[in-house]
């Protein structure tokens, strides 16, 4: 497609969508992936620890967002299906991919003197930890600390129990407290 | 939260995509919208196609149901022949046995008349003899 229709038929859908947006007070297509493309991005990006993987998985996303448009009922309603879309993409392509984290939690290098200081690289390190995490822990751990998701939004958003999330971040907590206490020589 | 939560939600803090990463959505809904309109089933859902919806389980039923109907009569037809023909094969076995009986009494009617006249002829002889 040439490049002024294409920009034509982005119009076209920011209009249609828009049209759709005033009467139920939505934001257009355009709008909502600006608004949540950091949220779905690094949901990607924490579990998948690959740039492009990331990207590819939060356009996938977002496109499937436009499909179901027409289904959006308000604009938490959009924010809560982006998590619960991109969440579920995220484990979906770490299991067709048969991705295995780049790094296992006994693989991650120890942290340096300096890294101990540096709270840039400790931070890194942990999200090199988070990544090597199995995968349910992992994604319950990005939503609660990335998104800040109290643990029954994290289970709605994830379909499952608040007791089997809770079990999860508490696992998790305990593997990167226990690998990071261990590198750095003392309690955390 | 303890310190190692605050470090950890410090670590997963939020990363912005790549700088072209809305007008590449964009031009990816576009492409998809230019090259064929996408009509996803749960567009039939909406309350404005329910009339369409409606319709099209009113024609599905309407063929579903004709088909079935014309199954069962067929079926009804099909028993129905089947017992005729028992019933045809009945009467045709009883008229045959009645036939028969009716020749073997005559047979039987005759037998007794010719032994009759054997057994007179036979003391007849018997009393020329004496």
């Amino acid at each position: 497609m040439e490049g002024r229709e294409q920009e034509a038929v982005v119009a076209t859908i920011s209009a249609s969508t828009a049209v759709k947006s005033q009467a139920e007070a939505l934001p257009s297509l355009a709008d909502a992936v600006n608004s949540h493309k950091a949220m779905v991005y690094s949901i990607a990006w924490h579990f998948l620890r690959d740039r492009t993987l990331a990207e590819e998985l939060a356009q996938d996303v977002f496109l499937e967002l436009h499909r179901s448009w027409h289904s959006m009922k308000s604009p938490q309603h959009i924010l809560f299906w982006l998590r619960r879309v991109a969440s579920h993409r995220a484990i979906d392509s770490v299991r067709k991919r048969r991705l295995r984290p780049e790094t296992s939690l006994e693989e991650t290098g120890e942290p340096t003197v300096f890294e101990q200081m540096h709270d840039s690289l400790l931070s890194s390190y942990l999200e090199r930890m988070v990544a090597s995490l199995p995968e349910k822990p992992r994604l319950a751990i990005i939503l609660r600390y990335q998104e800040g998701m109290e643990l029954e939004e994290i289970a709605e958003v994830l379909e499952t129990k608040v007791s089997t999330i809770k079990t999860q971040i508490f696992r998790g907590l305990e593997l990167l407290r226990e690998k990071t206490a261990r590198r750095l020589g003392r309690n955390v | 939260m303890t310190p190692f939560e605050e470090q950890l939600q410090r670590a997963m803090a939020r990363r912005e995509p790549p700088p072209e990463f809305t007008s590449r959505v964009l031009a990816r809904v576009a492409q998809e919208q230019g090259a064929k309109p996408h009509r996803n089933w749960k567009a039939w859902l909406q309350p404005g196609q329910a009339w369409r919806l409606a319709g099209a389980m009113t024609v599905l039923l309407t063929i579903s149901g004709s088909v079935m109907y014309q199954q069962r009569e067929r079926m009804v037809h099909e028993q129905h022949e089947q017992r005729e023909r028992q019933l045809h094969e009945q009467r045709e076995q009883m008229l045959r046995g009645e036939a028969a009986k009716e020749k073997l009494l005559t047979a039987l009617g005759i037998a007794g008349v010719k032994l009759h006249q054997a057994h007179r002829h036979v003391l007849e002889v018997e009393a020329e003899v004496d």
